[in-house]
């Protein structure tokens, strides 16, 4: 621990002179991005932060973006009969000297036998959901089961599937290791008119399955939020994305639904309860919304027309600035016609939105990962993508050091 | 207090409510407590359980540090355990949190000493409360203000604090 030379009486020393072990707490509790800033006070720091990563958080250090590579003369008519299959690739969003230990496309995971197509749903806090199917695109869905990995320690664990995989199913991770090492996933399952049937719930602590929420909680005669509500799961249409955004915040997993003809955020926690029913803001659907988390407060976005003519066109930044009272400011608005040249606004989509900093990746038609930086209001291109390479998803990377026993497999 | 609801018929030398123990601070200030209470600390507890008279010495906390980790443990062990999703356990949780909220109004200097007086005691609740605190505090702050709150020397020399500033500065801010 360092102590302070020089400063005279005992009290005034007694200020920084904190032990070890509290000092490791009190830096468990803070932002990955404090954390690396933090390694600048003193070199006791920078050993101490060193020594416990493990306990500490990380900041994002990169988006693995996963491609798709159409065959010549592809039919998408008749996409049952092509395998198609997804690369992921990796872009260090660091700018440290020493490239980081990644296998940007998992191939710990695809040389497996058992991994057919490996797609991927969500990363959460470090883990990465990726759902096994037999061919990318095909109906019914050809789930085979699901992969959590951490690719920072390269561990992984498969999940069966929950169930039939007869109708269109949406699979999240949750994930938080401040609460426990233990992962969930929440397991949706619609119908007709993208009516939700069910909900169930994986936990690794069990390593199974819960029955239908919806079902139990009817039964106990507390159904609240799921069928009164009638609640869809809205498709956000975007490249090769499936189903609707997800973000897992103060313990809940947040997605976009229908309600009632308005688009809302629903909260589900990991019982498969659902907690809470926030309305977004007026005028805030579009097809391509999303919805993520960054600094810990939930973000949505839309893009539609800015002008009566509908050709000026903008992507819109809200974030939800105080969860209780469900007050959602508009943070920031980007043009996307003009100088900005996006191009066709149903081409562009955004993926993420940075967990540290007020920036948000997006692509135009999947040929560029672009990312918007709030605060510099500066668009930039990551990546571009040639001939009949697609890009399709992109997703952060934040590295989580500690060994996991819910991931049972090393590579 | 109230110190009346939870007497076993142990032998007691607090008039006959509860049994208390005697902890004396490192300005030799002396502190009557009940047990209850003072065994939040788990090194309070262990000292009672090898017993010893004339009060159990913390030669580590002072006496103003002391008070207000007793006024912590006091509050914490009053607390009743009712069934736990009954209303009056909701009023408890509420009254708590708001006695824990009050309790940390207090400037950087006292939260570091309530910080070693709990790793020294092992209150865990307390050591919690406090962590979260100051990192509610410093999450914002930059290196050099962090230096400047716990006056702590920068041991970098301006070569090597430019090499780490360049390489944790990351392509966004």
């Amino acid at each position: 621990m360092d102590r302070p030379e020089g400063s005279g009486s005992a009290s005034a020393s007694a200020v920084g002179d904190i032990p070890e072990g509290p000092l490791v707490e009190i830096l468990s509790r803070v932002p990955g991005k404090s954390v690396c800033r933090f390694e600048c006070v003193s070199k006791a720091w920078l050993g101490l932060i060193a020594d416990n990563r493990k306990k500490l958080r990380q900041a994002m250090q990169g988006l693995f973006y996963r491609t798709l590579e159409y065959p010549e003369g592809y039919d998408i008519t008749a996409f049952e009969l092509y395998d198609l299959e997804y690369i992921y690739s990796f872009i260090d969003l660091t700018t440290r000297s020493v490239p980081l230990d990644i296998d940007p496309g998992f191939s710990f995971l695809t040389e497996l036998p058992e991994i057919q197509c490996l797609v991927s749903r969500n990363s959460c806090n470090g883990l990465i959901l990726f759902e096994n199917r037999h061919k990318i695109y095909s109906l019914p869905q050809s789930t085979l089961g699901y992969i959590v990995c951490n690719p920072t320690t390269k561990q992984w664990v498969a999940v069966p599937t929950c169930g039939s995989t007869a109708s269109f199913t949406y699979t999240y991770l949750a994930f938080d290791p401040a609460v426990s090492s233990h992962f969930h996933l929440v397991h949706f399952k619609v119908g007709s008119n993208d009516r939700l049937v069910s909900v169930n719930i994986y936990s690794s602590e069990t390593g199974t399955w819960s029955r239908n929420q919806i079902d139990e909680q009817e039964e106990l005669g507390q159904s609240e939020g799921w069928r009164d509500y009638q609640v869809r799961l809205c498709m956000s249409g975007g490249v090769g994305t499936e189903g609707s955004r997800c973000a897992f915040v103060n313990g809940f997993l947040h997605l976009v639904v229908w309600d009632s003809g308005q688009p809302k955020v629903l909260a589900v926690d990991l019982q498969g309860k659902a907690r809470r029913m926030i309305t977004l803001p007026q005028v805030a659907y579009s097809p391509g919304c999303y919805l993520g988390q960054s600094q810990g407060l939930l973000h949505y976005t839309t893009q539609g027309f800015s002008d009566a003519h509908q050709e000026r066109y903008q992507l819109r930044i809200w974030v939800l600035q105080d969860y209780d009272t469900q007050e959602w400011v508009l943070k920031d608005t980007l043009e996307l016609s003009g100088e900005n040249c996006i191009g066709n606004m149903w081409g562009f989509f955004v993926f993420n939105i940075h967990q540290d900093c007020n920036v948000v990746f997006f692509t135009k038609s999947g040929r560029e990962l672009m990312s918007y930086d709030m605060c510099r209001k500066e668009v930039s291109v990551i990546a571009t993508f040639e001939g009949r390479n697609h890009l399709t998803d992109a997703f952060q990377y934040v590295p989580y050091f500690s060994k996991l026993p819910a991931l049972t497999n090393n590579h | 207090m109230a110190a009346a609801d939870s007497c076993d018929g142990i032998s007691t030398s607090g008039g006959g409510w509860e049994k208390t123990v005697t902890l004396v601070s490192s300005d030799d200030a002396r502190f009557e407590v009940r047990e209850a209470a003072a065994s939040l600390s788990q090194t309070v507890r262990r000292m009672i359980r090898a017993g010893g008279d004339g009060g159990i010495p913390l030669p580590k906390v002072d006496a103003r540090t002391l008070s207000t980790v007793l006024e912590y443990c006091n509050k914490h062990a009053a607390v009743p355990a009712p069934a736990p999703e009954s209303s009056s356990a909701e009023a408890a949780a509420v009254d708590l949190e708001w006695f824990d909220k009050e309790l940390m109004h207090v400037d950087l200097a006292t939260l570091c000493s309530l910080i070693r007086a709990a790793d020294y005691l092992e209150v865990a609740g307390l050591l919690d409360l406090t962590c979260k605190t100051v990192a509610d505090m410093i999450k914002s702050k930059t290196a050099e203000e962090i230096r400047q709150m716990f006056g702590i020397q920068n041991d970098f020399t301006p070569e090597e604090e430019e090499q780490l500033s360049r390489e944790n500065a990351g392509v966004f801010e």
